[in-house]
């Protein structure tokens, strides 16, 4: 193998840390199926316990879910917030960017499903 | 024998293309942003810095000389005003050079950049400013040329870093509308 890295291999470098600065376009196929899992269950029942989430099954092992969480977090769409009542209690909440790429999500489909203009 | 030659003549291409694209991208610079510009040498906003980053990080030597050419391109050695043009073609080659091994030794930057991030990029982005406000500066004081002292340096080291950001990132808000045309 030669010891000059090809051209190929540091612009793929190159184009990953660019794709860093857009938070959205960073995300895995992994993170984006858990932020999806998140949305719906934000949709349904509002506040979502970490603890609960660490027992679905279907999204993975408990490690798994936990370090997708943090990822999340960490690129800036959901936050850990602790109950009043019992500070044990973790949950976890969308950002404002989460809800802007819930917000973008709404609206392209909307425009995908608006009727077409009739001749 | 030939193995040589043919690598020879392949890099001198590759630095032939980088160095047009480089000069396209003055061209464009300065149309779009004429009244930006303090002088022949300096301007507020400067995007082809983003490419002075860029070119020697992705295809190392044959990027440098793609900047040399490309300032040869703008500024051409002609009859009676040799020097300069040559001095000021290889501080464009030179500055990223130096500011890319400053980075390297810093973050410990691997060969093949895996490991790369948007924190190395603003990090190579400023050095390269730096080192190129510093050689171009040198290369005024070299060549007797009148340099404004430290407005000409400062603008260029803003135009450098201005420039830069704008251009990496519109290439990242065109990677992720690219990736969501995809997904669609």
């Amino acid at each position: 193998m030669s010891s000059v890295p090809p051209s190929h291999v540091r612009f793929l470098n190159v184009l990953n840390a660019i794709r860093q600065l857009s938070p959205a376009g960073s995300l895995t196929a992994d993170e984006q199926v858990m932020l999806d899992l998140l949305i719906l269950q934000w949709h349904e029942g509002g506040r979502i316990a970490l603890s609960d989430l660490m027992q679905n099954n279907s999204a993975g092992s408990q490690s798994t879910i936990y370090r997708r969480l943090l990822s999340l977090n960490e690129k800036g769409f959901v936050r850990f917030g602790t109950s009043l009542r019992d500070k044990r209690i973790r949950f976890v909440e969308p950002t404002d960017l989460a809800r802007h790429h819930m917000q973008a999500m709404d609206d392209r489909l909307t425009g995908l499903l608006s009727p077409y203009p009739t001749n | 024998m030939i193995r040589p030659l043919q690598h020879s003549i392949y890099w001198f291409l590759k630095a032939t293309v980088l160095g047009a694209v480089w000069a396209g991208l003055f061209r464009i610079n300065a149309a779009l942003f004429k009244e930006f510009a303090v002088s022949d040498h300096a301007s507020w906003i400067f995007l082809p810095a983003a490419l002075r980053v860029l070119m020697p990080l992705v295809f190392r030597s044959s990027g440098v000389g793609g900047l040399i050419l490309g300032s040869l391109f703008i500024t051409p050695p002609l009859p009676g005003n040799v020097v300069a043009p040559l001095l000021f073609a290889i501080a464009s080659g030179l500055a990223p050079v130096i500011g890319i091994a400053i980075c390297q030794r810093i973050f410990r930057l691997a060969p093949d950049l895996a490991g790369l991030s948007a924190v190395h990029l603003s990090g190579l982005s400023i050095l390269c400013a730096l080192s190129n406000s510093l050689c171009v500066n040198f290369v005024l004081f070299l060549t007797h040329q009148p340099s404004r002292g430290a407005l000409n340096a400062v603008t260029v080291f803003v135009g450098d870093v201005t420039g830069t950001a704008m251009v990496i990132y519109a290439i990242a808000g065109l990677l992720t509308w690219t990736a969501k045309m995809r997904a669609s």
